[in-house]
């Protein structure tokens, strides 16, 4: 009976394991923004730092206008302090889209190192090319 | 007059029902290709909305990166080199404009104000509908790209409005180009001739290969519409559709051809089954229904065939049987007397035409007796008529217990004479027979005090003649009379013979 459960599970689960997992809805100490209140914030914002997590060369095909870009895996604590050196500058995060885990990785670490005003846009270049909202090379 | 038949009327709408079904199938063909045509001109339709709609949007994006490229350097408050940055796409080399066909590029202010253009100068602004959309827009949706079809009055345009000044919206760019140069490959990606006509349908683009002599081609047309959904262009498409009919000509030849097959099947088999259980059946129950109305046997007809008809010969039987019943009684009736239950004067008439036939042909003597009961009158004045009946009624079945064969009849000829026809028997025999009857007679002892014996005696006349051609048979009758006459007159109660005297009487009187 419990083997046929996890049977059960096993099946279920499989369509996940075959996609790329969805980044989680949010971030413990950051807010999840949209396209457009991310561009509201951008707006509204002038030392707001926004951080693109994705490769250099996705970055460099386009990308949100004032945007830095700054690979995750290469965002050490030192780094991300040359272009934000107060903990209190806000920071927007976005990567590829809902599938990217990078920005997440990215904003859950400068959560650690005590950055205090933190968005991620979770829709990422993917949701802003969508919405045709203007972009930047 | 002429009436149909069971077999025609059947016959005929069997007839009609293949007619019906034979017409029926030839024009659902026609109805069934143009529903085909049309289910293929429609999903055909839907085939050039997909490619045409897909190009656009290549277009459209490739104009989004160029407006996006040439925005940055656009510096909308120094009119002089705004001049020369509008006019760089055309001049200068840029990637995405390869992909175009750049129309005009016009920069506008945050107010949609028109700063300058590049480009063809005489183009229209852009329509009413689209710029109030642009001024109603609000707080994000200001900075979303715009794109929208549309046309001159002699050219299809596409414009993409991208903001200028990243997010913060200081100005629009429009990039108009001609949509036509990007929707000549719409014909490569269906893999069909594709013609391009515009709004007042003149040709924009001629299908390759098709001409005016092009029977197996079909138009499948779509409507490209642009602003205020007005149609900008037609792109007709050239569906071959010699396979399209060759194929529906194999399916409607193979349905027609079995719902033929079946459909005479089922007839054959109604026609036989109808022809062995309701024609035939019908047919020889008429022959036989014929047969039994001139056959005096008691006859009756087969019943067979199905239930109506087996029911309808059982009726025919049972009422030729009661008709036969009642025939036979009003028959026995007719030939009955009344009041005394012997022969009665039109039955004995036909006896003795039968017998006088016979007797003439074989030679042999035929006898007449006519009896007359003596003072019958005064013996009703007495007794009354009831007894008069009675005494009839006695009379008549002791002189029928009186003959001895089957072919003697005695009959009551009137009111108190009887009469009896004896075959094969001479004068004498017939006297004879007189005599017993007279014996008979006085046996049952009738009481009448008016005659003279005191009992009803009866005067007989008798006749007998060999039969000869030309002679009627009533005068065998005349002759006993003349006989009966003279008993009468010779005082009742006697036995007269009819001698050649009396014949010669009957002779002179008939000539």
């Amino acid at each position: 009976m419990r083997s046929l459960a996890g049977l059960l599970l096993l099946c279920l689960a499989l369509p996940a394991i075959a996609d790329k997992p969805l980044a989680p809805q949010t971030i413990p100490g950051a807010v999840t923004v949209d396209a457009e209140r991310a561009v509201l914030l951008i707006q509204a914002t002038p030392h707001l730092v926004i951080v693109d997590s994705r490769l250099s060369e996705e970055h460099a095909k386009g990308h949100i206008p004032g945007a830095i870009n700054l690979l995750d895996t290469e965002m050490t604590e030192a780094a991300l302090s040359r272009i934000a050196p107060d903990r209190d500058t806000p920071l927007l995060f976005y990567c590829n889209g809902e599938r990217c885990l990078r920005s997440n990785n990215a904003a859950a670490h400068a959560v650690a190192w005590g950055y205090r005003t933190i968005y991620w846009f979770r829709g990422g270049w993917q949701e802003w090319l969508h919405k045709e909202l203007p972009i930047a090379r | 007059m002429e009436r149909i038949s069971l077999r025609a009327l059947i016959t005929a709408l069997l007839l009609a029902v293949v007619l019906i079904t034979v017409v029926h199938t030839v024009i659902s063909q026609y109805q069934f290709r143009r529903a085909a045509l049309d289910y293929r001109a429609d999903s055909i339709s839907r085939v050039i909305e997909v490619a045409a709609l897909e190009a656009l949007r290549q277009a459209r994006s490739h104009a989004i990166t160029l407006g996006g490229s040439v925005q940055k350097r656009l510096q909308l408050h120094a009119p002089d080199v705004l001049r020369t940055q509008l006019n760089a796409p055309f001049s200068k080399g840029y990637v995405e404009a390869g992909y175009l066909d750049l129309v005009a590029l016009r920069a506008y202010d945050a107010e949609l104000h028109l700063l300058d253009m590049d480009g063809q100068r005489h183009i229209p602004p852009l329509p009413e509908t689209v710029m109030q959309r642009l001024a109603q827009r609000q707080g994000v949706e200001r900075l979303k790209t715009l794109g929208e079809l549309w046309h001159t009055t002699d050219a299809p345009l596409y414009s993409v409005l991208v903001p200028i000044g990243g997010l913060h919206v200081e100005g629009y760019l429009e990039v108009v180009f001609n949509p036509l140069f990007n929707l000549l490959n719409v014909g490569d990606m269906i893999r069909m001739p594709l013609g391009i006509h515009d709004h007042r349908r003149a040709e924009l683009l001629h299908p390759a290969g098709i001409d005016e002599r092009a029977p197996n081609h079909a138009a499948m047309e779509y409507a490209l519409r642009g602003v205020d959904d007005a149609v900008v262009l037609y792109l007709v498409a050239y569906a071959d559709v010699d396979m399209l009919y060759a194929d529906m000509r194999r399916i409607q030849f193979i349905t027609a051809l079995s719902f033929f097959v079946l459909t005479l099947a089922v007839l054959t088999l109604a026609f036989w089954l109808l022809n062995r259980h309701l024609f035939q059946p019908v047919q020889h129950l008429i022959g036989q229904m014929e047969h039994v109305l001139h056959d005096e046997n008691n006859a009756l007809v087969t019943q067979r065939g199905i239930q109506e008809v087996h029911a309808v010969a059982a009726s025919f039987n049972a009422m030729a049987t009661r008709v036969r019943e009642i025939i036979q009684e009003l028959r026995r009736i007719s030939a009955q007397d009344g009041l005394t239950g012997i022969a009665n004067r039109r039955s004995f008439n036909q006896a003795l035409e039968r017998e006088w036939l016979r007797a003439m042909r074989q030679g042999t003597p035929l006898s007449v007796l006519l009896i007359d009961i003596d003072h019958f009158k005064q013996y009703n004045d007495r007794y009354g008529h009831q007894a008069g009946d009675e005494c009839l009624q006695h009379i008549a079945s002791a002189l029928n217990l009186a003959v001895q064969r089957p072919t003697d009849v005695v009959a009551r000829y009137g009111g108190e004479e009887f009469v009896i026809l004896l075959p094969e028997t001479d004068a004498a025999g017939a006297a004879a027979v007189a005599r017993r009857m007279q014996n008979v007679v006085a046996t049952l002892a009738l009481p009448h005090a008016s005659s003279a014996t005191g009992i009803v005696s009866m005067s007989i006349g008798v006749c007998a003649i060999t039969p000869s051609r030309g002679q009627p048979a009533q005068n065998l009758i005349a002759c006993a009379d003349l006989a009966l006459y003279r008993a009468k007159a010779a005082g009742r109660n006697r036995v007269e013979v009819a001698q050649a005297s009396d014949w010669a009487a009957l002779d002179s009187a008939a000539t």
